[in-house]
């Protein structure tokens, strides 16, 4: 069985990474990229923190080796290469699309939390409390989106979330181009140290470009 | 920071990571629909096993520092 | 171990806040409409309660502009807010009924990125 961390083009050496269950990652050829894969007699494996972490090192590795490939989602095995094959092949335009959309860029990530005794909407009495109660964490949310504008300017491309628990404000991502990368880590830092008092602020990154490699429909196997 | 946060600012550390993680690398990458997904808890992966997850971590936070006294 | 130098700056050190909220609003898995022939009837409600949810989010958000605006009255607001928390039991009882998820009424508009 194959488990699949990723497609590449033009791979110079392979990442250095332990893999999944200590399996080391290897290359097979399909069509004119590489699919970065470990190799296992039999797979059965919960979703748990040390297979994220051994999936997240394989292309973490990659990305410090090569500017050109894409994550793929945690968790997709295929019986042999063959299948693979046939499901890379069958998918081979979406797979340039996704890759030239995120070809030499990385993700950053930016999270905004109300500070610990700042007031949080209580449970509500009546549905008059309920609606003015969600004005103000509308209000409380949109202050948040306004704090990361200028990393909007700067991203190729950007994912804002707001109001993702009542305390989570804000929760971004943001494609950024890898020479624009450090600049990028600065912004974020200024951001983080600039912040109003009532809010906590959280930067991540860089990572390889998770939430940007999708495309409109799911890749069917062939 | 002093030796007596290291403990607690690692593992916080490694929480936040941890649940990026689990944003990114399941709600993130392409999706290719291969022969078999690994198995995974549904709806109770986000409050129950997470929390799991995060105590797993605790204890690898907890090996790495060890060695170091 | 977990790579947390992908932590890059925090304006505190309790980062175990983040975790927590974090934690709470992960949602794992993408938003399909079930289109599996077996479980059509839950893939119908599925759409359909999707839709609803739209349309009451949609509904509330003028609600609440309208509030900002200042062009409502009070009996307007009370009216709205009581009709609104109706609206939001009903809709928790029929996604008890089906069976359904917050997660599964979602959809990913792609690039646009998610209906609710």
């Amino acid at each position: 069985m194959l488990y699949l961390y990723a497609f590449a083009r033009g791979l110079g050496s392979l990442p250095r990474a332990t893999g999944l269950k200590e399996r080391p990652p290897e290359l097979v050829a399909v069509g004119s990229l590489d699919a970065v894969v470990s190799r296992h007699d039999r797979l059965e494996q919960e979703v748990a923190a040390d297979a994220l972490v051994a999936h997240a090192e394989v292309v973490d590795a990659l990305m410090a080796e090569t500017d050109e490939f894409v994550p793929v989602r945690f968790g997709t095995v295929f019986e042999d290469e063959t299948s693979l094959q046939n499901a890379a092949a069958g998918n081979e335009q979406a797979l340039e699309q996704v890759l030239r959309k995120v070809r030499g860029r990385v993700e950053f990530g930016l999270h905004v939390v109300r500070r610990p005794g700042a007031p949080v909407p209580a449970p509500e009495r009546s549905g008059r409390e309920r609606l003015l109660g969600k004005l103000e964490q509308l209000r409380a949310a949109e202050d948040a989106a306004e704090l990361d504008e200028p990393l909007v300017r700067l991203a190729v491309e950007s994912r804002r979330r707001l109001l993702r628990t009542p305390r989570l404000l804000l929760s971004a991502a943001y494609l950024v181009e890898r020479p624009r990368a450090s600049e990028f880590a600065e912004r974020l830092r200024e951001l983080v140290e600039s912040r109003p008092e009532r809010l906590e602020v959280l930067a991540t990154g860089p990572w390889p470009p998770y939430s940007f490699a999708e495309l409109e429909d799911d890749l069917r196997a062939a | 920071m002093t030796t007596g946060d290291a403990l607690p600012a690692a593992r916080s550390a490694h929480e936040v990571t941890l649940v990026e993680l689990v944003d990114r690398l399941l709600g993130g990458g392409v999706v290719l629909a291969g022969d078999v997904t690994l198995s995974v808890a549904g709806v109770d992966l986000v409050h129950v096993s997470l929390r799991a997850l995060i105590a797993s971590a605790g204890t690898l936070a907890a090996r790495e520092i060890a060695p170091v006294r | 171990m977990p790579r947390d130098d992908h932590v890059l700056a925090s304006s505190t050190p309790r980062l175990d806040l983040f975790a927590e909220e974090l934690g709470q609003a992960a949602t794992p898995f993408p938003r399909r409409i079930e289109a599996d022939p077996e479980r059509l009837e839950k893939g119908l409600a599925q759409l359909v309660l999707t839709l609803v949810e739209l349309l009451r989010e949609l509904m509330e958000r003028q609600a609440l502009r309208r509030i900002d605006d200042g062009t409502l009255t009070d009996e307007e607001i009370d009216r709205l807010g009581e009709t609104f928390m109706l609206l939001e039991q009903r809709m928790a009882e029929l996604k008890d009924v089906f069976g359904l998820t917050d997660e599964e009424l979602n959809m990913n508009l792609g690039p646009l990125g998610n209906l609710l």
